[in-house]
């Protein structure tokens, strides 16, 4: 009796773990693009520079934005700032483009441009962002690193931004070796 | 003995059957709100408090011109505590500048470090990182080193081709003193506007994580 009681308590924990374990693999890490993403875009990545190019957005999307809404498109990776150092500079048609490449406090994990206006794109232009490093060397230490890339949309509060979706492509993009990732 | 046995095996029976309910049941909730995350894709804790240095979108001309007084106050009010202390600064000018124009609005005693350019009328802007102060050589030097020839992006190629010979500055970012500053906000063709935020520093500290100020001065176009 009381073999039989423990076999199903642990059949029930193997479920319940299984299910919970794969639940966790799903969700946060996968790529849609969603409605805060542009519907087509090429990130791509070199030694001298980080891309995302012929973006495009639809009307649901920007009808979906709010006036106070922003856009990043990020680099992601712990050793981020030793794969890429020496910034040189940024260029986008991408209207009320930025820059976010470090924060202070503490280390940070990812290279970012962004659209601090992000209501204000035009539906079906094509768009591109880059983000530029002259003699970067840092990039060939870590050939074959796996990069993740994402795409971020928050709200200006009163002093300060704050992330409320994204969505994140983790195995398209690994130094030197698979260097673009379209949809 | 025979029915307690057959006892026995309907109270494993039930047991098994509620803990495959009970695990069904925190799964299907589990999947739920999982699945509801993973639609909306919720970021629940900034890692990072991100500041906006420049006036947001839905403010009203009003509003922004309140911020845009109040943000030089301040700047006047740093050079009042702490005149020799250093500060940085985004300068948004009220028409293009060329280089000259530029060095000579800024006058000496700053060290610029970020000059913003675009072709004047056009969406889109380049933020090029300056190099010992140079602001003519630094552009030169980032928009020569741009292979935009061989992009198969003709929209960035377009631009590329246009802005070399084309560009004009709108905004900088500098490091000066305080004084210096102060006096940068007496002169009504720019916007001084200090890259600090005393609650999002309060912030940052109370937290425990990193600040991050972006700027995002607005051009003298409607166009941005």
């Amino acid at each position: 009796m009381k073999k039989k009681a423990m076999l199903a308590i642990i059949i029930a924990l193997i479920m319940l773990t299984s299910t919970v374990s794969a639940l966790a693999l799903t969700g946060y890490t996968n790529w849609g693009p969603r409605i805060w993403t542009p519907y087509q875009g090429n990130a791509s990545i070199s030694s001298t520079y980080i891309r995302c190019a012929l973006m495009k957005w639809n009307q649901a999307s920007k009808t979906a934005y709010g006036i106070d809404d922003y856009w990043e498109f990020e680099l992601r990776d712990d050793n981020i700032h030793s794969i890429y150092n020496g910034f040189t500079g940024s260029i986008s048609n991408l209207p009320y483009f930025y820059e976010e490449l470090n924060t202070t406090g503490s280390d940070n994990d990812d290279i970012s441009f962004g659209v601090w206006h992000i209501k204000g794109i035009t539906v079906e232009k094509s768009y591109y962002g880059q983000l530029d490093y002259g003699n970067n060397t840092g990039y060939y230490n870590y050939i074959s690193h796996l990069l993740t890339f994402e795409s971020e949309k928050g709200i200006w509060g009163i002093f300060d931004g704050l992330p409320t979706h994204y969505e994140q492509d983790t195995n398209s993009l690994r130094v030197y070796v698979a260097t673009s990732k379209g949809w | 003995m025979r029915n307690k046995t057959f006892s026995d095996k309907k109270k494993v029976a039930a047991f098994f059957v509620t803990a495959v309910v009970l695990v069904a049941l925190t799964a299907f909730a589990l999947a739920m709100y999982h699945d509801a995350l993973a639609t909306e894709n919720v970021q629940e804790s900034p890692d990072v408090v991100k500041v906006l240095i420049g006036i947001r979108p839905s403010l009203s001309q009003e509003q922004a011109l309140e911020y845009e007084n109040n943000r030089e106050d301040t700047a006047r009010q740093f050079a009042l505590d702490a005149p020799n202390k250093t500060s940085k600064a985004l300068i948004s000018f009220h028409e293009y500048f060329d280089t000259e124009q530029c060095n000579a609005a800024l006058g000496e005693g700053v060290e610029i470090e970020r000059v913003f350019i675009w072709v004047p009328g056009k969406e889109g802007r380049s933020i090029i990182r300056v190099t010992d102060n140079n602001v003519d050589s630094s552009i030169e030097s980032y928009l020569n080193s741009l292979d935009y020839a061989n992009s198969d992006d003709e929209v960035y190629k377009a631009d590329m081709e246009e802005l070399v010979d084309n560009y004009k500055i709108f905004a900088v970012t500098i490091n000066g003193t305080n004084t210096k500053l102060s006096q940068l906000c007496d002169d009504e063709n720019m916007f001084v506007n200090l890259v600090y935020s005393e609650p999002a520093e309060q912030q940052s500290k109370d937290l425990d994580i990193p600040i991050s100020y972006i700027c995002a001065p607005l051009k003298p176009d409607i166009v941005q």
